[in-house]
């Protein structure tokens, strides 16, 4: 993934002693919701843990071209929902055997409750672009500007895809479609 | 907000709860080591080749990594392969697109069309098509110019009958498209007792397709479609404990639907077949496709499309390298492949000899690259 805040110019010295320091307290603030929304959208911890790892890493090597650190945050976030993008998409294409995460373990699924894990499944059968948006806004809590900087596509399309995935959602839960 | 939206929000929290703070792991950065920058790079190599000219023994910083494959250069070497394609198109998936110069590896254009997940090339150098998957397949056209400019980007209509397209390719003239669709996944979860893989070729000209279907369950995930346009190569798996690994060529002009009636190409018995994607030689009589060595290493082997010529084997992955490919494409010449994975980002594979072209460190992310 290449993040719009990349810039060619080389990195100095000074930034690369100085990424350890950075991106470890970035890490220490964020990485929490950030593994949660991992969780959310790839069904695992142990795969959520390593999207939101590679994130960092990626944030770690590419800190001395960052040309605007203030948004780090925005751009591992956005690294994190593409690590979950080619996970999810590398499942779909080499299946070996049912995949079924521990979200739906027998200790999670008394700690989520069924009428919950409903909303998660017809969330879950939503396409991904409509599911990341939902995320985005209800978990993440992120406004429309930040979402579609995420995503990277338009306000307006953050806009319609989230009201399409919210009506698709209801029509779910509420006529039992598929 | 409304009852969904309260319902969501609330189901969205207690799925983030069973992921408990004290659970998150420590950050594991990498061990630090001299970072050379880019521009001192070409200084340094220039430095080496002088002194190594001027019969001195060049002995580089301990820092320097060591472990470079010795058939890997950074520069196309003079006089071993033919000239390649000038311009190839790629993508981080699911990136956008950008065109890029061979020689230089310098980004000349980039595309608006966002979401890419697969690219292909007619083989003129000029016309490509790109695949997006943004809850729905859309199939686009690509022209670039002399230049490197992009001419043209044009939605092409494909309808696709039903499934998940998991790949496609072009006909030499562009007038066709060949789609693999894998049947009996819901919502990104496979279903083994009911999956079907299905090729579909569609004619831009007419509007109309053809559909194969499998008579029996497994996977199709590859596809490649020999300039004339009358054969399409695709990988076959089946799962389970009689496991079968084929590359199948199917001629688009049977009436027979069933994708199985197709012919064996490849089967695993030399080499085991491993999932990746395939290319036809620009002449048709071979085709490349990733397999597997006696070892376990993963491979990009040139096989015979006719029974005869022993499969040649064109390189070996890197060790410890992802064994996912995300690209494979001959050019006109049929002596430069275009190839992603094995641990190479976007690379120029001519006579032995790997070119890298992309500089991307994430590995493990899929490309899309045609040329």
């Amino acid at each position: 993934m290449k993040a719009e805040a990349v810039t060619h110019a080389a990195p100095r010295a000074r930034d690369v002693a100085d990424a350890d320091t950075a991106v470890t307290a970035l890490y220490r603030g964020h990485a929490l919701g950030l593994m949660r929304l991992a969780l959310i959208m790839v069904g695992d911890r142990p795969t959520a843990e390593d999207v939101v790892q590679d994130a960092f890493l990626g944030l770690h090597r590419r800190w001395g071209h960052l040309r605007d650190r203030e948004n780090a945050l925005a751009y591992v976030r956005s690294t994190v929902l593409n690590n979950c993008r080619s996970v999810l998409r590398r499942r779909r294409l080499t299946p070996r055997g049912r995949h079924e995460p521990p979200v739906w373990s027998a200790e999670a699924a008394a700690l989520v409750g069924e009428e919950r894990r409903e909303v998660i499944r017809a969330l879950q059968s939503l396409p991904a672009r409509q599911r990341e948006a939902l995320v985005l806004r209800y978990f993440c809590e992120l406004t429309e500007e930040e979402i579609a900087r995420t995503m990277r596509v338009s306000r307006g399309t953050v806009k319609s895809t989230t009201s399409r995935a919210i009506s698709a959602l209801g029509r779910i839960l509420e006529g039992g479609e598929r | 907000m409304n009852a969904i939206e309260e319902r969501l929000k609330d189901s969205l929290g207690a799925v983030a709860e069973t992921f408990p703070a004290e659970a998150v792991p420590d950050l594991r950065l990498p061990a630090r080591r001299l970072a050379l920058s880019r521009r001192l790079v070409p200084l340094i190599a220039a430095g080496a080749v002088a002194a190594a000219t001027a019969g001195v023994a060049v002995a580089l910083p301990d820092a320097t990594p060591r472990h470079r494959t010795p058939q890997v250069t950074a520069v196309p070497p003079l006089g071993q392969a033919a000239i390649p394609p000038r311009y190839y198109l790629a993508a981080v998936v699911p990136d956008r697109i950008a065109v890029y110069e061979t020689a230089t590896r310098r980004k000349v254009a980039r595309t608006s069309i966002g979401g890419v997940t697969r690219l292909a090339g007619t083989g003129d150098g000029r016309t490509f098509f790109a695949m997006t998957d943004q809850g729905a397949h859309r199939f686009y056209r690509i022209r670039i110019t002399d230049k490197g400019k992009v001419a043209e980007t044009t939605p092409v209509p494909v309808k696709v009958e039903s499934g998940s397209v998991v790949a496609f390719a072009a006909s030499g003239d562009g007038t066709k498209l060949a789609l693999v669709l894998q049947l009996g996944v819901t919502n990104g979860t496979p279903k083994p007792d009911t999956m079907r893989g299905a090729v579909e070729v569609a004619d831009l000209t007419t509007g109309t397709t053809a559909t194969w279907r499998s008579s029996a369950q497994g996977l199709v995930q590859s596809v490649a479609m020999d300039p004339t346009g009358r054969t399409v190569a695709f990988d076959w798996q089946t799962l389970g404990r009689d496991h079968v690994s084929q590359i199948r060529a199917l001629d688009v002009t049977s009436k027979n639907t069933d994708l199985l009636a197709s012919r064996i190409m490849v089967r695993t018995a030399t080499f085991g077949a491993v999932s990746g994607p395939l290319a036809f030689s620009p002449d048709g009589r071979s085709i490349a496709a990733i397999g597997q060595s006696e070892k376990g290493g993963v491979q990009i082997v040139r096989y015979p499309v006719t029974p005869g010529p022993r499969p040649r084997v064109l390189l070996s992955a890197r060790p410890g390298g992802a064994a996912e490919f995300g690209a494979l494409a001959f050019d006109p010449t049929g002596t430069n492949l275009l190839f992603e994975g094995g641990g190479y980002p976007v690379s120029r594979l001519a006579n032995g000899t790997v070119t890298l072209l992309g500089d991307r460190k994430d590995a493990d992310v899929e490309s899309a690259a045609a040329w």
